[in-house]
């Protein structure tokens, strides 16, 4: 390469770095519009930006923002920071530091801005992820804790009962006992099955198979607490690709669920949990677990599915429908509540039949 | 003893089975009674509710989305004029009426347009068009009147 002056490289290799700084970089005037921009930024917003106002270009707005660093940084002549969230211009929406600082003429007086924004999301989301990590702990340990103290008073009854002689209190007492044990189970395979990252094991099954195999792991369970367990099973419903052990845990956590909502309703005397299988509409085909137990309000309805959401207050950590929803998106399914208070909670789990992949042209 | 009732919005819901035909003639009359508005309303599935690669691995997801939407779009535009084909000359001067088609469960969306309009009284066929094939045959009917807050009839017709 030819260069005819020292300076002229100077400039080439100074808009090289500005250009290739993994940050965009935007200099405005005092009406906030576009003087300059680094190549990164014109990437991203397009190369028509220049005389455009920053508001519009970064977030599609006539408006000037409520905070915005520029307008301080003119204002007090200083460096101004924020967080902005910003539209890029392939729809996606990202989480940016913005660095405000003024650039000056000879006297003093401030005759531009120099803004730079910075990518933040990756650790936005990695500090988000430490939040719930923290709340889940936070959950799991007081699960854990209140079954444990229920394991210690169960052997306590126990213990007293083999002392006195007493079978029908050592009975009592082993009752609680099972029922702590099954619980902490429970919570542990929930905890292994959202922690495991390995793709799900896919293989030819019989959706009506799976569904009466997971009722009939709870059927003992609920007539011990005297609670109609049925099955609604349509055997036509061809066959699924899909992970058994996967599926049969979320129905296993959809009959838990009923189960303990059905514990909790003092209202009714009677209590049914229906599990179904059967057609949703000619291409697709469902699970259902159905209760009558007291139902959820609107409100929490709308909050299910969320992390670590629980309507069940302290006797519930929200791991079960959250391994659900990961379950039914790992098969590409879709997850429909009904529910009404004091009428009981459908919970239906919609899934595509394998046989109807139609070349729809 | 109940009294005032007040039925100010009166949901027909239709897939134009036997039992919804016999639904209608219930729901008009109610309507022409109590000088209700008769909501008719059509729910449609989606054609992709599990939102997957229906239309082969040529479509993106991106491209499979839009066009599943498209589709949908379609159907319901037609599914509006069968509608209007259908119910408009038998309520016309007779019944305030409102007509509409919705995709989706027909359940879900019947409960969900039965809030947002206020209505006081859902009407609609016991056995479903295509509802013949499932084990338990009358689930939509079953679920409305189980989850919907208002009062909920359903029409049978006798079978053979």
């Amino acid at each position: 390469m030819n260069y005819t002056s020292n300076s002229e490289l100077i400039d080439l290799t100074f808009k090289s770095i500005i250009d290739a700084l993994p940050c965009y970089i935007m200099i405005q005037d005092q009406h906030f519009k576009i003087l300059f921009a680094n190549q990164a930024f014109k990437n991203h917003f397009g190369e028509d930006i220049y005389g455009k106002s920053c508001h519009a270009v970064l977030k599609g707005s006539r408006h000037q923002c409520n905070v915005c660093p520029v307008r301080e940084s003119f204002k007090d002549k200083g460096v101004h920071i924020t967080e902005e969230t910003i539209h890029l211009s392939n729809i996606k929406i990202v989480e940016m530091i913005a660095f405000s600082s003024p650039l000056f003429d000879a006297v003093g007086n401030v005759i531009a801005c120099i803004k730079l924004l910075v990518d933040v999301g990756t650790i936005k989301d990695s500090q988000r992820e430490f939040v719930k990590l923290g709340q889940s702990i936070a959950l799991l340990s007081h699960d854990i804790k209140n079954i444990l103290e229920g394991l210690k008073g169960g052997a306590y009854v126990v213990e007293e009962g083999m002392k006195d002689h007493d079978t029908q209190l050592a009975n009592k007492g082993w009752a609680i006992v099972s029922k702590n044990i099954s619980e902490i189970t429970r919570i542990t395979q929930n905890i292994l099955y959202s922690a495991k990252k390995q793709k799900p094991n896919f293989k030819d099954t019989k959706p009506w198979v799976i569904a009466r195999q997971a009722a009939y792991l709870f059927s003992e369970k609920a007539s011990s607490m005297g609670i109609q367990l049925l099955q609604e099973l349509n055997p036509n419903v061809p066959a699924m690709k899909a992970d058994p052990s996967g599926i049969s845990r979320m129905l296993g956590n959809l009959i838990w669920n009923a189960l303990q909502a059905c514990e909790k309703d003092k209202v009714k005397t009677k209590h049914v949990i229906v599990v179904r299988v059967d057609f949703f509409d000619n291409y697709h085909f469902m699970f259902e677990v159905e209760d009558n137990a007291q139902g959820m309000k609107k409100e929490i309805v709308e909050k299910l599915f969320k992390e670590y959401f629980t309507s069940k207050g302290d006797s519930g950590n929200g791991l079960g429908l959250m391994v659900v929803d990961r379950i039914v998106s790992h098969h590409h399914g879709r997850v429909e509540v009904l529910s009404k208070k004091g009428a009981g909670s459908l919970f239906r789990v919609i899934f595509r039949r394998q046989d109807s992949y139609l070349e729809m042209e | 003893m109940i009294t005032n009732l007040e039925f100010r919005n009166i949901l027909l819901c239709t897939d134009y089975s036997q039992d919804a035909d016999a639904a209608f003639i219930h729901a008009f009359d109610q309507a022409k009674k109590y000088g209700s508005t008769l909501h008719i309303l059509n729910v449609i599935p989606t054609l992709n509710p599990c939102n997957v690669k229906i239309f082969g691995e040529d479509l993106s997801m991106k491209e499979t989305i839009q066009k599943s939407h498209e589709l949908d779009e379609q159907n319901r535009l037609q599914a509006l004029g069968a509608l209007k084909k259908t119910y408009c000359d038998r309520c016309e001067d007779q019944v305030d009426y409102v007509i509409d088609v919705k995709l989706g469960s027909p359940d879900i969306e019947i409960i969900k347009y039965s809030e947002e309009a206020n209505v006081e009284m859902i009407i609609l066929g016991t056995v479903g068009r295509d509802e013949t094939k499932r084990l338990a045959y009358i689930k939509t009917a079953a679920n409305v009147s189980k989850y919907a807050s208002c009062q909920v009839i359903t029409i049978g017709q006798p079978r053979k």
